[in-house]
């Protein structure tokens, strides 16, 4: 199960981060060639990234690259050549329409044929970044077999609205809950907007718990720090980690009984509920957390 | 780690909220922002400036960097981004002004030693050795030990500075000696480089020991006396021009061997004459000597090329017959001559 | 690949090079190498941007290059961006440069 708890943005341009970007740790590593990159540094970048993800090892850390938008006179070229560089995913900024993502998945169709490289093995991401974008969430969630999941960018997306971010972040309520709905219902995950006070520890914590409980798998962040701090709220508490292995527990034994149907007190157990379970135990495990060494008996060990 | 903290971005200096915060940056390092820059990069850490540089033509200045990071690689991230803003418009030749001090943190950029205003600013260039390189070609035009120097924009050639040249050739040529006449070169008078040079050339061609060169960037430049071009320089005035004359006088004078320099008495522009008076201090410290010529006079006004604009500008241009050469007349009867004159007749510049 | 104008690109920070690149007059493949590491990968350096030079059909040129103890990735993409720049290229061949 793959986990996406972190993209940290990589300016594309700078050989010092690109280089070391996968030391923090971070679930994925985003080189953008886009807003970060000056649009006369726009072919540098693209070669920089170009040779660092053919020749550094970025070990267990996903790479993504930001692409420019097809409708930019550099687009184009970005996506010939990060195929051909083979990054995890490419992720394509402001996208608003299905039709975005076909073109895009078209391209990078043609050029994997072109490079000899197994056709659909380059993934997607969608950045939705304004009103058009979260009105057709679901449809741009559905456009593509390449599409693995979906970011939200609020930055241009409260300009969109005519609106500044605040700290609650009302004006975010929708398209969060928006993106979310489609991703779910197609089944791809969900990455939050960076936060980009990178001073206010504590405005973070509060925005990652938020959209932890609204359900959102990750999010994108601009700094380390910020790093840690997504992992450690996103690991698992006591509580849930014995309350998952509960549940693994009763599907084992229902499924030497050859019975059907596994319960725990007295509830029944779904897939979605064993789906979560397993995701449960996979973050406490990638956390850090040593399963065996955790006292079931104590169900309140907070 | 420290590297995702700070954003590079860049100003607009007539932009009063955006140059406010630069002001104040430099003025707590003791720099002063230029109203000549072109384009301002600050290195910021939230929403607070750690770094700054500007870029004014080919010079790049104002360069600071807070105390606390010193050290940590910002001048770098200043002066690649200038350096690269500098190459996007095709400027490849750059120079720098920077504290005495802190030279070396410059040369290990690739910048070298033009020239320095003891105590106060040295000026440094990149590619490392132009200047270097811009002196043997001169050194190829030397005759003899000695030799007299003029240097001058005219804007356009007249018959004022003609009077100057003579006096210059008749005073080398008592001693068998060549007078080596520098003109201007940067492009920021109203009459264009190309223009003056020639008029120049065609108004001394008779006067046989008179070399003409072009100043380069070395001579009355951007690089090094920017406040020529500005209108009112106040104290960075005094500073730049001292800056041109110790690098005349230590670095051009020696490669041709010359020991007098020859200038026209400025009786209208106030910066002319804060040079002219540093001239007089600064150049004897190396063995040049400094002599000021009284301007030809016609009638009551002397001849001057601020004088002739004037007449030209306020469309009395058969009164510049009198005061120019036959080639210079020529020139400005000519086609070719036409745009200058409308120039000259919208614009109220000094220059 | 014929340089029409000079080509620069990087900068000066750690980790990175900075390169210019313009025609030879005298024809020839000409170096200039500044490098934090000269020692230990001065020599390095040269061979392997002499080998990208031909690999790229490139015979006049100077090079300068300062580098900041760049990887030998960071110095190709550098190099490229350079030539082709001063080439003037804007359509790039990405099938060639695997």
């Amino acid at each position: 199960m793959k986990l996406r708890r972190t993209m940290l943005y990589v300016p594309g341009n700078n050989p010092n981060m690109v280089k070391d970007a996968h030391i923090y740790r971070s679930d994925a590593v985003m080189f953008d060639l886009e807003d970060s990159v000056a649009v006369q540094e726009k072919d540098a970048a693209r070669f920089l990234i170009f040779r660092a993800l053919t020749c550094i090892d970025y070990e267990n850390t996903e790479t993504v690259v930001r692409i420019n938008g097809l409708n930019t006179p550099f687009g184009e070229d970005d996506v010939r050549a990060m195929v051909r560089a083979r990054p995890d995913i490419i992720r394509l900024p402001k996208t608003e329409t299905p039709e975005d993502i076909e073109a895009v998945d078209a391209l990078i169709g043609a050029v994997e044929k072109e490079a000899g490289i197994e056709e659909g093995s380059i993934r997607l991401f969608a950045a939705i970044e304004n009103a058009r974008g979260v009105v057709n969430a679901y449809r741009i969630a559905v456009s593509s077999p390449r599409l693995v999941g979906i970011a939200f960018g609020a930055e241009d997306f409260v300009t969109n609205l005519n609106t500044q971010r605040s700290k609650e972040g009302m004006e975010l309520f929708t398209a969060r809950q928006e993106i979310l709905m489609a991703s779910r219902a197609a089944g791809l995950h969900a990455i939050d907007t960076v936060f980009s006070d990178v001073n206010d520890d504590e405005g973070f914590r509060r925005e990652v718990t938020l959209i932890k409980n609204m359900g959102f798998d990750g999010k994108s962040v601009i700094n380390p720090r910020q790093v840690s701090i997504v992992h450690e709220l996103y690991t698992p508490t006591i509580e849930q980690i014995n309350s998952a292995r509960k549940i693994l527990r009763a599907i084992e034994e229902a499924e030497k009984e050859g019975s059907g149907v596994a319960a725990v007190d007295g509830k029944m157990i779904d897939k979605p509920i064993v789906e979560r379970a397993r995701r449960t135990l996979e973050l406490a495990q990638v956390s850090g957390i040593y399963l065996d060494e955790i006292d079931e008996e104590v169900p309140n060990a907070e | 780690m420290a590297e995702y903290d700070f954003s590079v971005e860049t100003i607009q200096y007539n932009i009063p909220s955006d140059r406010k915060p630069v002001e104040e940056f430099l003025s707590r390092l003791q720099l002063s922002y230029d109203e000549d820059v072109s384009l301002t990069i600050v290195v910021k850490q939230g929403d607070a400036i750690v770094a700054t540089g500007s870029l004014a033509g080919n010079v790049l200045k104002c360069i600071g960097v807070s105390p606390e990071y010193q050290g940590s690689g910002l001048t770098n991230t200043v002066v690649s981004r200038l350096e690269m803003e500098a190459y996007y418009r095709h400027t490849e030749h750059l120079f720098l002004f920077s504290k005495p001090r802190n030279e070396h943190i410059f040369s290990d950029l690739g910048f070298s030693l033009v020239g320095k205003y003891p105590d106060t600013v040295v000026l440094l260039e990149k590619p490392s050795g132009m200047f270097d390189q811009w002196l043997t070609m001169l050194e190829k035009e030397r005759r003899g030990e000695q030799s007299v120097s003029l240097v001058m924009n005219c804007n356009p050639f007249t018959l004022g500075h003609r009077y100057l040249v003579e006096k210059a050739s008749n005073t080398a040529g008592e001693k068998g000696e060549r007078v080596h006449l520098f003109v201007v070169s940067e492009d920021r008078s109203l009459f264009p480089m190309d223009v003056r040079f020639d008029l120049v050339r065609r108004g001394t061609a008779d006067l046989e020991n008179v070399m003409v060169h072009s100043g380069g960037p070395y001579i009355i430049s951007n690089a090094t006396f920017p406040t020529y071009f500005i209108r009112d320089p106040g104290d960075a005035g005094r500073i730049h021009a001292g800056l041109d004359l110790h690098i005349f006088g230590g670095r051009i004078a020696p490669a041709l061997g010359i020991n007098l320099r020859m200038v026209g008495e400025e009786p209208f522009c106030p910066v002319t004459r804060g040079y002219n008076r540093a001239m007089a201090e600064i150049l004897p410290q190396y063995g040049v000597e400094v002599r000021e010529i009284p301007r030809l006079a016609i009638g009551k006004a002397a001849v001057s090329a601020s004088f002739v604009r004037d007449l030209i500008r306020n469309d009395r241009l058969e009164e510049v017959r009198s005061l120019v050469p036959v080639s210079t007349w020529e020139y400005l009867r000519s086609d070719a001559a036409l745009p200058v004159i409308e120039k000259i007749r919208k614009e109220d510049r000094r220059h | 690949m014929n340089l029409i104008r000079t080509g620069k690109a990087g900068t000066l920070e750690s980790s990175d090079v900075m390169i210019t690149v313009r025609n030879n007059p005298a024809n020839d493949i000409e170096i200039k190498l500044k490098s934090i590491v000269e020692k230990q990968f001065g020599n390095h350096i040269r061979s392997f941007v002499t080998s990208l030079l031909e690999q790229m059909d490139v015979h006049s040129v100077i090079v300068d290059i300062d580098d900041r103890s760049a990887l030998d990735c960071v110095i190709r993409a550098r190099l490229e961006t350079a030539l082709y720049r001063a080439a003037g290229i804007k359509v790039f061949r990405w099938e060639e440069m695997e």
